[in-house]
């Protein structure tokens, strides 16, 4: 339920908007309207403000993301070092664009400015997983394995 | 008390004024935007900024948000304030050409050209229908949404808003709501300024008389304003209605009808 999701979260992080809609999110992969005019209730806040903080940060969707979420890094660095080619490859192989999500839900393929591990660009993020120096071989074999249902430890970097 | 030299003039100002509220009080014009006196102060528009300080350390701020402060010198019309007000209006008119509200202002500071491309946007985030909803009708149903490129004067996720009262005081206050006339040459980044050249501006012309660009009860005996109609552009076709897309914010003229508009009553979205 969302309410005890989010009284719990309240609770935790003493009423503060920001975590309340990190736990929403994760837990459920986007904040609905429910969920949002939910938090404004318990905060005591006005749901123009919620919504306003939520739609400010691109960490937070509106809409369902896939299962699998994969975001490339198109910051200056990685860019020079062709992450173009690795959102053309990601982009063609699931069908669709930047910020989409695949019709089934499995994959939302995402692109962001810079993720501060320059060094080891062209960077793809999947999972939570940082995957460094992506060659376009590499971008598909990453595809292949996600797709094969490959268990991925989260927030660990293999370059 | 704090003591301040505002364009020359000495002049004891209560604790925490603004430089605009001295201003005012002593007559001394300063246009503003995104200032209204029953909202806070936000400094949005930068329109309202002076110079502040002496010698070469003078730097510009915002009259509206920039309290009073023990021997502060002020001076609200020098070069460098009034280019620079110039090239903020420049840019806020690229960006809502059709705003009634910003071709006066650009009339009175004499404003001739318009350096950068056109957006024909409807909103340039003055911030007043936020603040007007949150602080003087305490409903807070819109606000800023996004963020960059994208941001926005929005209900939460762009629909109906159970927190609006449907009290229309957003499209009032709203500048760029002040459509202009469809003029001479309506296609133009500047007005034709048929009256603009002189004072009163077009805004208050259509308040005083309830007419389509003030001209259906003025001729050249009734101006009122002792001067002949400057405008070579206006011709009998000119002076048609004011269609009902477009809004005067004079009183008399129907307001729009909110309860039954899609959204929030004003066809460019939520207003
Ligand atoms: S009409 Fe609605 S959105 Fe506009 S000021 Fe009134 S309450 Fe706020
Ligand atoms: S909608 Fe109007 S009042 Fe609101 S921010 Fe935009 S221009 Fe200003
Ligand atoms: S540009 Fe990709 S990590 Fe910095
Ligand atoms: S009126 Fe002062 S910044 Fe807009």
């Amino acid at each position: 339920m969302v309410s005890t999701i989010i009284e719990d979260a309240a609770v935790r992080h003493h009423g503060l908007l920001i975590p309340v809609l990190q736990e929403i999110q994760e837990h459920y992969g986007y904040l609905s309207e429910e969920a949002v005019k939910e938090v404004a209730n318990k905060l005591g806040m006005k749901i123009s403000d919620v919504y306003g903080v939520a739609s400010f940060y691109t960490a937070f969707s509106f809409t369902p993301k896939g299962k699998h979420i994969i975001t490339v890094c198109n910051g200056t660095a990685c860019h020079v070092r062709g992450a173009s080619r690795a959102v053309d490859i990601l982009s063609e192989e699931l069908g669709i664009k930047p910020g989409g999500t695949t019709p089934d839900m499995q994959f939302t393929l995402e692109t962001v400015a810079c993720l501060g591990c320059c060094a080891i660009g062209p960077v793809v993020v999947a999972d939570g997983k940082y995957h460094g120096n992506m060659t376009p071989a590499k971008v598909e074999k990453l595809l292949l394995n996600l797709r094969k249902g490959e268990s991925i430890e989260k927030d660990k970097i293999c370059v | 008390m704090t003591h301040i030299t505002i364009d020359g003039i000495d002049f004891d100002a209560s604790k925490g004024s603004t430089i605009l509220d001295v201003a005012k009080f002593l007559g001394l014009e300063i246009p503003t935007l995104c200032y209204d006196e029953g909202l806070s102060a936000w400094g949005g528009c930068r329109l309202c900024l002076v110079e502040i300080g002496t010698g070469k350390r003078t730097r510009l701020v915002s009259s509206c948000t920039y309290p009073v402060e023990e021997g502060l010198v002020v001076r609200t019309a020098t070069k460098r304030v009034i280019d620079a007000r110039k090239m903020v209006l420049e840019l806020l008119i690229a960006q809502c050409p059709t705003s009634k509200t910003l071709q006066d202002m650009a009339a009175k500071m004499g404003l001739d050209k318009v350096r950068f491309k056109p957006k024909w946007e409807d909103c340039i985030y003055c911030g007043l229908c936020v603040r007007m909803c949150e602080e003087q009708m305490n409903a807070k149903a819109i606000g800023f949404a996004n963020r960059g490129e994208k941001l926005k004067i929005t209900t939460p996720f762009n629909i109906n808003s159970e927190d609006c009262r449907k009290c229309g005081a957003c499209i009032y206050i709203c500048p760029a709501c002040t459509l202009r006339c469809d003029g001479p040459n309506p296609e133009n980044v500047l007005c034709g300024r048929c009256y603009n050249d002189l004072q009163p501006t077009c805004l208050d012309v259509s308040d005083d008389y309830n007419c389509w660009m003030g001209l259906k009860y003025l001729n050249v005996e009734s101006t009122g304003f002792g001067a002949v109609c400057p405008s070579p552009h206006i011709e009998a076709s000119f002076i048609t209605p004011p269609n009902s897309s477009r809004r005067s914010k004079s009183s008399s003229l129907p307001l729009p009808d909110i309860q039954n508009a899609p959204g929030y009553g004003c066809e460019n979205g939520v207003r």
